[in-house]
């Protein structure tokens, strides 16, 4: 088991580092000179030829590309994500400052669509082909299919504009949390309940669920304790892959309900060209999807004994 | 004579399908008797994993079963489904083939025999733990690898671990589909041995599918060979061995490594549209006029043996398995007393041979 962990935690670091050249090649690769970017950003007018050279002295920015990148990473290190361009806010506390309201939306959505999804793709398996299943894939269908800012307008329109329920937009309040998270969570659900009839579906057609069936369990008994589990190993890899994509921020959403989070954070310092900014939210998103999906693979672990020990014990 | 643990009347067992009805079994009656072991051989497809489901009504939904399956006294096909379950793993045991299919990967081995005790026995976590690793032991593994996954056994364990399972309750019968499938010779005799001792030593029953004719003469009392869905012979095993009355019986006889490894000439019939006649008659080497029109009844004239064959309701086969060895011992070592030269000189003497 620790050697499984140690391995993917070796991996993980692989792709952080990964991670670290795409968002430092981003800075270089983006149209135009760094320094010229820089003093937009911040002064929001043209500077001259020389303002422009000091600015690009005292950035670091005539450096070589290698050296400007171990500069940077020798900064990340010590998590320094430098300042923003347009506040001089530092990168990492706003950052975190946004944090809980992503996790919170987040973890709510991650309910929700458990919530709707593994009851509905339950029965479905169990009630195959029948008008339960069938109407249950049709919804889960239409909820696939619809998208995330369109949903959100609908809700927003129901519940806010017509029946006055709830407020359609902003943070502080459970009530606020409710339409951001209903949004992200029915249209996640879709997916899973879909896995998990799938899954499921697979799993009851195996040969030791017969073989279980042979020695007198009951349905239930079957269901809980011999199907579940195996049916719940690639729903597991999928609702973890959405809570880390979640955990990034939903950017459409959060931006439809002014949700203050990572995702809102992001499109608002792309609009106002925070290079800084945009380079420590990809960062930051990358890092918590690599650990998310890290967290996955030991719950995988957990799950399934193939993959806790190796073939060699 | 003992009396029959379960008795099998008149069984068919037919699926619907895209291809038409696939009549998987057909009129099937036979007994298996208090501490009888039955062996059931037969091709691949020949329906023998069928009538094992049929018994303990294992076949999916779709599966008409029409006749009686009589365990002692109760009429199987008639119980409700609740009911029907106090008698899967209590009353009759089943080991399906494949044991690393059959066992959950997800679940340790002595977890999934410790549920058993706990279902069927109400016993609490760790009394069923300590009855597990019992079995475990009498299965000749040691108990502490009861917390052990299916995939960190190796396949005769996988197999011990499911006769484990089969005998945890000590049910009257036990269904043994194919056990010594995918095991090396060693590995097989061994698995063979302890099931068959323990059902012995149990005085319990066994009805053991296999497509290996020598393994079933070793161990069985009586021997039901399938063809096609049909019962065609059934007899003492020695008997069976020593003297078969039925072509295909006689073939695949020889289709063993020690007798010729001869293999039965064409393929298996579709059991969709299953020959005319007798179902054997595409690929008999003995077959007369009437054997591709008229379906033959499964016979006897002897005492405990039944034939469904033209040829042996006529004595025909009889009087030529008399002529070369009939003295011999029913080892497994010797030659078939019937060899097909001798029956087939007989068969072409026929008048009425096509």
């Amino acid at each position: 088991m620790w050697k499984y962990i140690s391995k993917r935690l070796a991996m993980v670091s692989i792709v952080l580092m990964g991670v670290t050249l795409v968002a430092f090649s981003a800075m270089c690769l983006a149209p135009g000179d760094p320094a010229e970017v820089i003093a937009l950003a911040r002064y929001g007018e043209d500077l001259s030829a020389s303002q422009i050279e000091t600015l690009r002295e005292a950035e670091g920015l005539d450096a070589p590309v290698h050296v400007q990148y171990l500069i940077w990473l020798n900064h990340l290190l010590r998590l320094d994500l430098g300042k923003s361009l347009v506040t001089s806010e530092d990168v990492l506390a706003e950052i975190r400052q946004k944090l809980p309201a992503t996790a919170e939306l987040a973890i709510a959505s991650l309910l929700i669509s458990l919530l709707i999804a593994l009851p509905a793709g339950i029965l479905g398996a169990l009630r195959k082909n029948t008008l339960l299943d069938k109407s249950c894939m049709f919804v889960s269908l239409v909820g696939v299919s619809i998208p995330n800012f369109w949903l959100g307008l609908l809700l927003i329109w129901l519940f806010a504009l017509t029946l006055h329920i709830l407020p359609s937009f902003g943070y502080g309040s459970l009530k606020h949390l409710v339409l951001p998270a209903l949004t992200l969570g029915t249209s996640m659900s879709a997916v899973t309940a879909r896995l998990t009839r799938a899954s499921l579906l697979e799993v009851m057609g195996q040969e030791y669920i017969l073989a279980a069936r042979a020695r007198g369990f009951d349905e239930h008994t079957i269901l809980f304790r011999h199907a579940l589990k195996n049916a719940f190993l690639p729903v597991v890899t999928f609702a973890g892959m959405q809570f880390g994509y979640l955990l990034g921020g939903a950017v459409i959403v959060e931006t439809i309900f002014s949700w203050p989070g990572i995702g809102k954070l992001l499109v608002d310092s792309i609009f106002a060209r925070d290079f800084s900014m945009v380079q420590g939210c990809v960062l930051f998103i990358a890092v918590l999807f690599s650990l998310s999906s890290l967290a996955v693979d030991i719950l995988y672990a957990v799950l399934d004994p193939r993959i806790r020990y190796d073939r060699r014990d | 004579m003992n009396p029959p643990i379960l008795s099998i009347e008149d069984l068919n067992v037919s699926f619907k399908t895209s291809k038409g009805i696939v009549r998987a079994n057909e009129g099937i009656s036979l007994e298996i008797r208090e501490g009888e072991i039955l062996g059931l051989i037969g091709e691949t497809g020949c329906g023998k994993t069928t009538l094992g489901k049929a018994i303990l009504r294992l076949l999916s939904g779709k599966a008409k079963l029409e006749g009686k399956i009589v365990y002692r006294d109760t009429d199987l096909l008639t119980l409700p489904e609740k009911e029907m379950r106090c008698f899967r793993g209590k009353e009759i045991g089943i080991m399906l083939q494949n044991p690393s299919a059959c066992l959950n990967p997800v679940l340790s081995a002595g977890r999934q025999i410790a549920e058993i005790y706990r279902y069927h026995e109400g016993m609490g976590k760790k009394e069923a733990e300590k009855k597990a690793g019992e079995m475990l032991e009498l299965v000749g593994i040691s108990s502490f690898r009861g917390c052990e996954y299916p995939h960190q056994f190796s396949g005769g364990m996988l197999q011990r671990v499911m006769v484990a399972i089969g005998l945890a309750l000590r049910p009257g019968l036990l269904i043994a589909d194919e056990p010594t499938k995918g095991l090396d010779t060693d590995t097989k005799l061994q698995i063979v041995e302890l099931i068959a001792g323990l059902v012995r030593k149990e005085n319990s029953s066994m009805l053991l599918i296999t497509h290996d004719l020598e393994l079933a003469g070793r161990l069985a009392d009586r021997i039901a060979v399938m063809y096609a869905g049909e019962i065609i012979e059934i007899g003492k095993a020695a008997e069976i061995i020593s003297n078969p009355k039925h072509p295909y019986t006689l073939d695949l006889l020889h289709s063993l490594p020690g007798k010729g490894f001869r293999t039965v000439p064409g393929q298996p019939p579709s059991l969709v549209s299953p020959p005319s006649g007798c179902r054997y008659h595409p690929r008999c080497s003995f077959r007369l006029e009437a054997c591709s029109q008229v379906h033959p009844e499964l016979l006897g004239f002897e005492s405990e043996r039944l034939t469904r064959c033209f040829l042996s309701e006529m004595g025909r086969i009889k009087e030529t398995a008399a002529q070369p060895s009939l003295n011999s011992q029913p080892s497994l070592n010797s030659q078939p007393s019937l060899n097909s030269q001798s029956a087939l000189k007989c068969a072409e003497e026929e008048t009425w041979h096509c």
